[in-house]
């Protein structure tokens, strides 16, 4: 963490190698964060971009209070919910045939059809749910999470139960629960 | 602890989210109940799932990201540059507005706009109420005018017939002056023939 706030500084002084650094450090997780949030289909790699250069324009306001993936991922909804207002949609359930011809393709036909599932249930949560789930995922902390949502952390553990039995229950709908092909 | 205080706590307790005590409460229940177990079980298997989902890789290029922000903060300064020409423009015009103070009037389907205000009409001063003892005095005075002018035109009247009568006198003078000159002038020719008559012929 103190590497981490070292290169933040040099981030901060002008230091593009530190900002690379940084990048390389934060851009799976973003990415990943975003795919869940809008869908594999969705504008990933160009919002994931998008992030880095808000960070990189407001770094200078960045202060070491709170940790520096809380404000990141801040950025990250932000722009996520930002795409959702420009295209005037919230994520939606994907078909069956975009994920069949999905770049990350060869996969195992069994493989691809899970990730659809999964891909459409989670879209099908509202983004109250998904957004607690998504970051949790993501190994973030209830109380990094309440500063990111600026929502209580009981509120979000609560919601968290909510979103996970909502996917359990979905899967076993769809025939992907604990037990079945 | 029973199934139904420990089943919403489950996903915590996988996680290991709860407070001290109350995780171990619910472990200990979920290690004793086997609905809690396969409710765990089921929440675990989802939660891996979710956790398997392929998802893309993404790689960002740091130097595309830095591009990308300096032509934004160009393309914003230019922004800024637009707006602060235009609100400066409109400054201008409005102080302009403030120093001519132009007359704008809306009406009958026209808007007129004066660079003066429009010279304001006299307000006609409201007729005061006669005051009797004034009007009596007012007419007291007309009357003494017009009898001064009457009495001063038949003074008039008297002196140009004075002055008539005294230029007849002065021509009839004048002629009885001119047939005494005549007379006199006679009288002197025949004199003067009486006198050199008679010494011719003397």
């Amino acid at each position: 963490m103190d590497a981490e706030a070292a290169m933040i500084r040099r981030w901060q002084a002008g230091d593009s190698t530190a900002f690379g650094a940084i990048v390389e450090r934060w851009q799976q997780p973003i990415a990943r964060f975003i795919a869940r949030m809008l869908g594999p289909t969705g504008p990933t790699a160009d919002l994931t971009q998008d992030v880095f250069m808000k960070a990189h324009q407001a770094i200078g306001r960045y202060r070491h209070e709170g940790t520096f993936s809380t404000w990141l991922f801040r950025i990250a909804l932000n722009v996520v919910r930002d795409a959702c207002r420009r295209h005037h949609r919230q994520p939606l359930p994907l078909p069956a045939e975009v994920v069949a011809g999905h770049e990350h393709a060869p996969e195992p036909w069994e493989q691809r059809e899970r990730s659809a599932v999964l891909e459409r249930v989670l879209a099908e949560l509202p983004e109250s749910l998904r957004v607690v789930l998504v970051l949790r995922l993501e190994g973030t902390a209830f109380e990094a999470m309440s500063r990111v949502l600026d929502i209580p952390a009981s509120t979000l553990k609560s919601r968290y139960g909510v979103a996970l039995r909502h996917v359990r229950d979905r899967l076993q709908e769809l025939g992907y629960g604990l037990g079945e092909p | 602890m029973n199934c139904e205080h420990a089943k919403p706590l489950l996903p915590l307790w996988m996680d290991d989210s709860l407070a001290d005590a109350e995780q171990a409460a619910v472990g200990d229940h979920v290690r004793a109940c086997p609905t809690c177990q396969q409710e765990a079980s089921t929440l675990r298997h989802a939660l891996a799932q979710l956790q398997a989902m392929p998802l893309p890789v993404v790689h960002v290029e740091p130097w595309g990201v830095l591009d990308r922000a300096a032509q934004q903060h160009s393309r914003l300064a230019r922004r800024w540059k637009r707006l602060t020409i235009a609100v400066s423009a409109v400054a201008v015009c409005l102080l302009c507005v403030l120093l001519v103070q132009p007359d704008v009037q809306v009406g009958d389907g026209a808007v007129v706009v004066r660079w003066r205000p429009a010279p304001e009409q006299p307000v006609p001063l409201p007729l005061a109420t006669p005051d009797p003892e004034q009007t009596r005095k007012l007419e007291l005075l007309t009357e003494l005018v017009r009898s001064y002018a009457e009495a001063s035109e038949l003074r008039g009247q008297d002196r140009d017939k004075e002055l008539e009568t005294l230029r007849l006198r002065l021509e009839i003078t004048q002629l009885q002056a001119e047939r005494r000159w005549e007379d006199t002038q006679r009288d002197m020719g025949a004199l003067y023939r009486a006198q050199f008559t008679r010494k011719e012929n003397e």
